[in-house]
């Protein structure tokens, strides 16, 4: 054939071996790449695989940390609106996200990178409804059963706290933990912080108060701060700044409106079931408005898009593009719920019932405290106490000993009040506690160089201070506590410095009160009183009786 | 008529010796060539089709292994033949600004049964 196309008969051999060597060369060429790509391909699969696997491990690992630790809110808190990251050696890198989404449901993102490949992995946790009570006033440093729109000053508080009433943070104060209130919070004053808060009523920023976390009122949020927010807000009826204050995250209305009377910054997005006023300040991310749109001044206003249904109003000079970046008239038809309250619905105070018989109503004697050492249940009165303040008691220490055997104590109308540098110490394994009864007009006053609590200073209190009405606990000067005191009528007053500088605490444990008289920079820490059995006076107040937990709801990949 | 017969058949010859053919100089080179570059293209032929053979078994080992860890995270024993599973206890740690989580549970490598594939995935407690 190729002779015949040639027309000669001269060199055809040669055409012959070209052809053979291009189909050949064709072939081989196409089974080489295809080798190649299949080669690629399995690699590929193969790190995009393990980056799966890793990013469903770090997603795994803090799903289930957040699952096993949901009572500590405060903890958990942490997490939240932030970016998590790590490393290890063949897995790859990862990331991990953690976003509120609602007050019952989290986002956890990881994404994760395999040598060249990378994947996401997504679960999500929900905390189902739980039926009241979903806290325990146990869970708190101070539980105040009545207001706090005063008592506390000068404070340094480790620990959420519960306020059944107002509250005023001012002077410094510090709260380190999360905070709720039932009525309005106020928070002013230089550098006043919480960990995040839920009010019932208004919430009030001034001065230079600040929330280290998220912000939910079922009222309204006044930014009267010039610091501001470090996280959300979840507002049910409106947002207003009046000083030059930000809120780092995202902002929700669910009925009211955002105005800026000063130069505010929401520096994520802004979801307002009402109208936006922007005299001042501005919005860093989207603004997604369900009705008016108000501007005024000059400058930019809102870095991202305005979505709004209602009118947009501005000077006549002006133009859209003067106050926002982009901007759509279309009703974001934004479904916000309004705040909800059942995660932080508190127990109800279980009532204080003191035995009315039984060995707490033996009267100790003199003799049997001797020792230093109360090794068994009976009442103290005023001769006990005269005998512990007597000159020679000086700086003594006197241990309850808890240690094969629960002890209770009365003081039935007398004063505890320690003045004379007299140590109160409980040693208990853990399994036996120590109960001390307040009845009538009795109170416990302790003072400079005094102490009642732990034997090791700071532990886990076994020692329970409980009353049945209005007495008193109170700590002044250089005096500590370590301590469950549960006087839901009762009055706590800490002033003064630390007992000492090494135990940079004035009370450890768990206060429950009605009231709180806490000034001087008095540094307070939250432990979880010990409560097991179930007859023990406070079982009902037992951690994890209450509340509901995280669980995993579902997997997603993006 | 035999006169003219006979030169043409002189005339067809010398023609015949005129026409230039294939040497065989030609056709050795020809052919060496083509055996040089035909097992130069075969071997590569042949290393390809051992490429794609071993990439299909690299896929199914790829697969074994991801189904021992799918086994593992399902609390399952691996299936005997096709992969092997190792656990070592240990912690998971990711860290957040302020805050460290360090999750424990079981650092999990699946392997395909003959040792090829392999893939780690962390189980936390």
């Amino acid at each position: 054939m190729l002779k015949g196309i040639l027309g000669k008969n001269d060199g055809y051999i040669l055409a012959w071996v070209l052809c053979i060597f291009l189909v050949v060369s064709v072939a081989c060429t196409a089974v080489i790449s295809s080798s190649m790509v299949s080669t690629s391909s399995t690699t590929t699969e193969h790190n995009a695989q393990q980056a799966y696997y890793t990013a469903k491990s770090a997603a795994s690992a803090v799903s289930n940390y957040i699952v096993n630790n949901s009572a500590d809110t405060t903890l958990i808190n942490r997490f939240i609106n932030n970016q998590g990251s790590g490393s290890v050696s063949d897995m790859g890198t990862y990331t991990v996200v953690v976003t509120s989404i609602t007050s019952e449901k989290l986002q956890v993102k990881a994404t994760a990178q395999y040598k060249n490949e990378s994947a996401t992995v997504t679960s999500y946790l929900i905390k189902p409804p739980a039926t009241a009570p979903v806290k325990i006033p146990t869970d708190h440093v101070v539980f105040v059963n009545g207001s706090g729109a005063s008592g506390f000053g000068q404070c340094s508080i480790n620990g959420n706290v519960y306020v059944n009433g107002d509250l005023n943070l001012s002077q410094s104060s510090s709260i380190s933990g999360f905070v709720i209130v039932k009525g309005n919070t106020e928070i002013s004053g230089y550098g006043s912080t919480t960990n995040g808060m839920f009010g019932y009523g208004n919430v009030t920023l001034l001065g230079s108060g600040a929330v280290n976390g998220d912000v939910y009122t079922k009222g309204t949020l006044n930014m009267g701060s010039s610091n501001g927010i470090r996280g959300s807000v979840y507002a049910d009826k409106g947002v207003t700044f009046t000083n030059s204050g930000s809120i780092d995250g995202d902002v929700y209305i669910t009925k009211g409106d955002l105005n800026y009377n000063n130069n505010g910054n929401i520096k994520k997005n802004a979801y307002v079931d009402g109208s936006l006023s922007m005299p001042n300040g501005l919005i860093t991310g989207n603004a997604n408005i369900s009705n008016n749109a108000t501007f005024s001044g000059g400058g930019i206003k809102i870095m991202g898009k305005l979505t709004h249904g209602g009118i947009f109003t501005k000077p006549s000079w002006a133009t859209v593009s003067t106050y926002v970046n982009s901007y759509s008239n279309i009703n974001p038809d934004l479904k916000i719920l309004p705040v909800d309250d059942t995660p932080y619905k508190m127990q109800t105070l279980p009532t204080v019932s003191i035995p009315a018989s039984g060995d707490l109503y033996n009267v100790l004697t003199t003799e049997d405290v001797s020792t230093n050492v109360i090794s068994k249940s009976g009442k103290i009165t005023s001769t006990i106490v005269n005998s512990w303040n007597s000159r020679s008691m000086q700086g003594q220490t006197i241990t309850i000993d808890a240690t094969t055997n629960n002890i209770s104590l009365l003081l039935d109308n007398t004063n505890l009040n320690l003045t004379n540098n007299v140590k109160i110490e409980v040693n208990s394994d853990g399994t036996h506690f120590v109960y001390i009864y307040l009845k009538g007009t009795s109170s416990i006053s302790i003072d400079s160089n005094e102490y009642i609590g732990m034997k090791v200073r700071g532990s886990n209190p076994c020692l329970f201070i409980i009353g049945d009405g209005t007495q008193t606990v109170s700590l002044t000067n250089n005096s500590a506590i370590n301590a469950c005191v549960y006087i839901p009528d009762g009055t706590f007053n800490a002033s003064g410095s630390n007992l000492d500088n090494t135990k940079a605490f004035k009370f450890v444990g768990s206060c429950i009160v009605k009231t709180v008289n806490i000034s001087s920079g008095v540094s307070l820490y939250y432990s979880p009183p010990i409560i097991t059995g179930s007859d023990h006076p406070l079982a009902a107040l037992k951690s994890g009786t209450g509340g509901s937990a995280w669980k995993l709801e579902s997997w997603g990949s993006n | 008529m035999e006169a003219g017969k006979l030169g043409k058949q002189l005339k067809n010859l010398k023609q015949m010796n005129s026409k230039k053919g294939m040497t065989l100089v030609e056709i050795v080179a020809s052919l060496a060539i083509l055996s040089l570059v035909m097992i130069l293209l075969i071997s590569v032929y042949g290393a390809s089709i051992n490429l794609i053979r071993s990439s299909g078994t690299q896929k199914n080992s790829n697969k074994n292994a991801a189904s021992g860890i799918e086994n593992a995270i399902g609390g399952f024993d691996p299936d005997a033949g096709i992969s092997i599973v190792n656990r070592q206890s240990g912690v998971f740690t990711v860290r957040f600004s302020g805050a460290t989580i360090d999750s424990p549970g079981n650092y999990v490598a699946g392997s395909d049964a003959s040792g090829g594939s392999k893939l780690h995935y962390f189980n936390p407690n």
